[in-house]
């Protein structure tokens, strides 16, 4: 028996719901497409995996083949490729539509390598993933999952760093365009994946700029909390906390905007923005001890993880929990040094976690109620 | 037939793409058909394989002085890229890709440092021949024939090493 099935018969005997209601609810969910998470998952794997094959074909370059004939199937292929979609437009849901999707678009990345291997195409990597991302982007907007938009999407970031990394008109070393990128990318993603919210039908765009936004964020505030650790010292230049600050500005402004769709915690979230963006000039341009990075470190990652409760993403509040109690154990070796008086510090900590743990489960309800209060 | 929104849409987003590449195959090899033909010679060979295959790397040696830099100093990172040209008729070398007029054949590229490149600087090459291949161009003189458009446009029509065509030089040697 499911859970679900379970839960309702335990809701049936309980007398919260009747039987009818019960039979009706089951009929409801057999009938809904189901998303069997694995099957996609390996489809998603087997596509890619066919991709990268074909595309490592083309790089081995076999040169028994005519060029002629190269190009003729390449081009077939993807005309098949199409006929395909255009048969299965009747079941956008089904995992066969996305699979096809999914082969066009890397069957037009691979059209591109072999077009420049075959004219000896000198132009750079980011060239070829840029020209791919404006061919394909008609194509990724038909996705009904998740995986080509977000592909899609990462790719145009991985295009869009690298011309700021080398962009000529930007006199500043490498260093500091990389804590330019590590800093304002976070920020512009997330600026991003709002503003997507405001527009219809682009959930699935949104969705991995807001993972991404997250995964940056958090890589950056690791960063600079090693960098003080370990007391490097790295060039910060007033203009990208200007840029900072200008790009917070707007992110606070966008989850304020009243059409914004509802957004669960936004004061905890604006706090997280206004923390983020002055951790890392404070930290790394005024050289504060490692102390304070620790300090903004761990209240980050509360707030974040505190959010990401709300915001009902548990694996990822999970993943920020970890983060927070590997940074409170460095903090405890860093504060006691020696490793007797640190076990004995670890061994106080972990009673205290326990009892903190043990009490949770005692005022969970209240305490859950207090926190939904202090996010709204 | 009448055809929906939602139909239409898909034709169109399936259909651009692939004609769009087709167009620029239908390009590259109307280049290299109707293209001028120009030989010339090559220097640093540095072969690598990446994702995309196997290919050798070169300067193209055009007879002139090219990105020819005033300032001495350590250049900026990243470096710029200017526009430029090189003219074949008669020889010369602008840092501008403006058209001029007493230049018969011209092609266009762009300086980055001391160094101008022109989209015609790397050879694709067999996986099976890339050894073969680079211990070969490394010992002789090597040169590339490209074909030039009118606008100033190249492309790579074949790498010769001694003078003769890869292919028949690799075959020529005992495997």
């Amino acid at each position: 028996m499911s859970r679900l099935s379970q839960r309702i018969h335990e809701w049936t005997q309980e007398g919260l719901i009747s039987a009818d209601q019960a039979v009706a609810i089951i009929t409801y969910e057999d009938n809904r497409p189901k998303t069997n998470r694995l099957l996609y998952s390996f489809m998603a794997l087997g596509a890619g995996v066919l991709g990268i094959g074909i595309i490592t074909l083309i790089a081995a370059n076999w040169d028994q083949i005519p060029h002629g004939v190269k190009l003729g199937v390449d081009l077939t292929s993807l005309l098949a490729i199409a006929y395909g979609l255009w048969q299965q437009q009747g079941r956008k849901n089904s995992l066969v539509w996305e699979l096809l999707l999914l082969l066009f678009a890397l069957g037009c990345l691979a059209s591109i390598g072999l077009i420049g291997q075959i004219y000896h195409a000198s132009g750079k990597l980011d060239h070829a993933l840029l020209l791919w991302a404006v061919l394909t982007f008609p194509v990724a907007t038909l996705a009904q999952r998740p995986f080509l938009p977000a592909l899609w999407t990462l790719c145009l970031i991985a295009v869009a760093t690298y011309r700021l990394l080398e962009a000529p008109w930007l006199s500043v070393s490498e260093t500091s365009r990389l804590l330019l990128a590590g800093y304002g990318l976070p920020l512009t993603l997330a600026l991003l994946a709002i503003l997507l919210r405001c527009l219809p039908n682009t959930e699935l765009f949104a969705q991995p700029l807001k993972l991404y936004a997250w995964i940056g964020g958090i890589g950056m505030i690791v960063a600079v909390d090693i960098a003080s650790m370990f007391r490097l010292s790295w060039p910060w230049l007033s203009s990208t906390t200007w840029i900072g600050i200008t790009l917070a500005a707007m992110l606070i402004v966008g989850i304020s905007f009243p059409r914004q769709p509802a957004l669960p915690g936004k004061p905890l979230l604006r706090l997280m923005i206004i923390l983020f963006v002055c951790f890392p000039p404070l930290v790394i341009g005024l050289r504060l001890s490692h102390w304070y990075s620790a300090l903004f470190t761990l209240a980050i990652f509360a707030l974040a993880a505190t959010w990401l409760v709300q915001e009902r993403s548990l694996r990822w509040a999970n993943t920020l929990v970890f983060l927070l109690g590997a940074r409170f154990l460095i903090l405890f070796f860093t504060a006691f040094g020696g490793l007797i008086d640190a076990g004995i510090g670890l061994i106080l900590s972990g009673f205290i976690i326990l009892a903190f743990v043990w009490m949770w489960s005692r005022v969970q309800g209240r305490l859950l109620t207090w926190m939904a209060g202090l996010a709204s | 037939m009448n055809l929906s929104r939602p139909q239409l849409r898909l034709i169109v987003s399936l259909l651009v793409p692939i004609l769009l590449l087709a167009a620029i195959v239908a390009y590259k090899q109307w280049l290299l058909d109707h293209g001028r033909e120009v030989r010339l010679p090559i220097e640093g060979f540095d072969p690598r394989h990446l994702l995309s295959g196997h290919y050798l790397t070169f300067r193209v040696d055009y007879g002139t002085p090219v990105c020819i830099q005033e300032d001495k100093t350590s250049p900026p990172h990243p470096v710029p890229e200017m526009a430029a040209q090189v003219c074949l008729q008669p020889l010369g070398f602008q840092m501008s890709d403006a058209e001029d007029p007493s230049c018969r054949l011209r092609i266009r590229g762009y300086c980055r440092g001391q160094n101008f490149f022109a989209g015609i600087e790397r050879y694709y090459i067999p996986e099976e021949f890339a050894r073969l291949l680079d211990s070969e161009v490394r010992n002789k003189l090597g040169a590339i024939v490209i074909g030039v458009s009118d606008s100033g446009t190249a492309i790579i029509k074949e790498l010769l090493i001694n003078g003769t065509p890869w292919r028949q030089t690799i075959q020529s040697k005992p495997q």
